[in-house]
């Protein structure tokens, strides 16, 4: 039985990672996109779904799946055929691609989070949160430069969903403020990156649900 | 059989992956990371998980890290260990999505609160307080769960009694006053009861006289 797919998505979250996702996946999905400037996220007809206020949320036939790791998951294990990691047949390789979600959702994302948005973690003055957060930056973009010295992408030769959640936040980290310009294969991983069509099309829908947002609030 | 070896401090995350190894019941050695004296630092330790974290597993000399990653895997290998209820595929990525979200959302605020000195550069006093505010609508969330049922799955203890647990009582250590959450004060005289926590706190006291 084929599920129905509905995802919850903002500009610029860690979403846009999801809807690659769902874009390599090649299945159709509907998405509505919510503004967080609005707080339409801690509305209550959105937290009847994600009682935790937060996209991603995709609605599997209704059913709300949350946390964007999680999601990723669910999606590779519901549509093998995409790639969304490599090839796996045992229980080891499957834990190794969930330590590296891991990585990324509860390591490099809270960090983004500090060089971006630090009025996240602290009541008081930003500067020094900013600056604590390039610091944890710098070592987790170094690990990246380092593990991609023999390697194009994260697992090798082929392109896997971790490289979509770390281009997610090293881009986020840049719009922090955080200049990638000493790390030069972190920069080509970028562009080969970018060249890539389910990015390209995801981006593009990110886009459309921005423009038809905008349209409604005309 | 494996050999599994756990590296670990008492009092971290890592009690949790300490508390699923010996719910799973098989041998392990457990070493211990001093971070206190950045041990997670020094060529040795970085060698071995070049992350510089904690907790870290090898098995058979295979690097496993994140403690999330662990617990799943040692589900996945020892399902009739109860680590967490069975279940069916969507089932289990709902609890997958559990494990994301203690270890990307709760953890990252206890730290707030607990080590504010991780997240700044300056005065660690406004982010203790920020980490409070985070950490208050998480806890007001499970004390609306626990208030229906004794843990976090209805069918009974699982692991993730156990992190959440951890995150509480750590946040605690932090100063966040857990009084007045009367269901998470059940939950935790419950959680404290549970024989491979009891166990992974003995192993873990050894440890700490190891380290001493």
């Amino acid at each position: 039985m084929a599920p129905e797919l509905m995802l919850y998505h903002a500009h610029t979250a860690c979403s846009r990672v999801t809807l690659t996702a769902l874009e390599q996946c090649g299945y159709g999905y509907t998405d509505r996109l919510l503004i967080l400037q609005k707080g339409e996220h801690k509305a209550p007809a959105f937290l009847s779904i994600n009682s935790g206020g937060k996209v991603p949320t995709l609605l599997v036939d209704g059913r709300p799946l949350v946390e964007n790791g999680a999601i990723l998951m669910w999606l590779a294990e519901t549509f093998p055929e995409a790639g969304l990691f490599p090839p796996s047949t045992s229980a080891w390789d499957r834990a190794r691609y969930m330590s590296d979600l891991l990585w990324v959702s509860s390591g490099w994302h809270p960090y983004v989070r500090a060089n971006k948005v630090p009025s996240m973690w602290t009541t008081g003055d930003v500067e020094p949160v900013r600056e604590r957060g390039r610091e944890l930056l710098a070592g987790v973009v170094q690990q990246l430069e380092d593990h991609l010295a023999d390697r194009p992408w994260w697992y090798g030769e082929d392109w896997s969903i971790i490289d979509t959640y770390l281009w997610w936040a090293y881009t986020n980290a840049e719009i922090g403020g955080f200049s990638i310009a000493a790390f030069p294969r972190v920069q080509a991983h970028r562009q080969r990156h970018e060249a890539l069509p389910q990015l390209q099309r995801a981006l593009a829908r990110e886009a459309a649900a921005v423009a038809k947002r905008d349209k409604e609030n005309a | 059989m494996a050999e599994l070896v756990l590296y670990h401090l008492p009092g971290a995350c890592s009690r949790v992956t300490m508390t699923a190894l010996e719910q799973v019941g098989t041998d392990y050695a457990d070493r211990a990371v001093n971070l206190m004296r950045g041990e997670q630092r020094t060529p040795e330790y970085l060698s071995v998980n070049p992350r510089g974290k904690i907790p870290a597993l090898l098995v058979d000399g295979r690097l496993l890290t994140e403690n999330a990653a662990i617990v799943w895997w040692l589900h996945t290998e020892h399902p009739q260990a109860g680590l967490l209820p069975a279940a069916d595929a969507w089932e289990r990525a709902q609890q997958r999505s559990d494990l994301f979200w203690v270890s990307s959302v709760w953890h990252p605020s206890v730290r707030a609160n607990m080590m504010p000195i991780r997240w700044t550069t300056g005065d660690p006093a406004p982010v203790r307080e920020r980490g409070k505010q985070l950490i208050a609508p998480l806890l007001a969330r499970l004390e609306t769960r626990l208030a229906a049922q004794p843990w976090w799955y209805r069918d009974g203890w699982s692991i993730i009694d156990t992190y959440l647990y951890w995150c509480y009582t750590t946040a605690e250590e932090g100063e966040y006053d857990l009084s007045g959450l009367d269901h998470i004060a059940d939950h935790r005289r419950r959680v404290a009861e549970h024989p491979a926590f009891i166990r992974a706190i003995a192993r873990e006291d050894a440890a700490r006289r190891k380290m001493s």
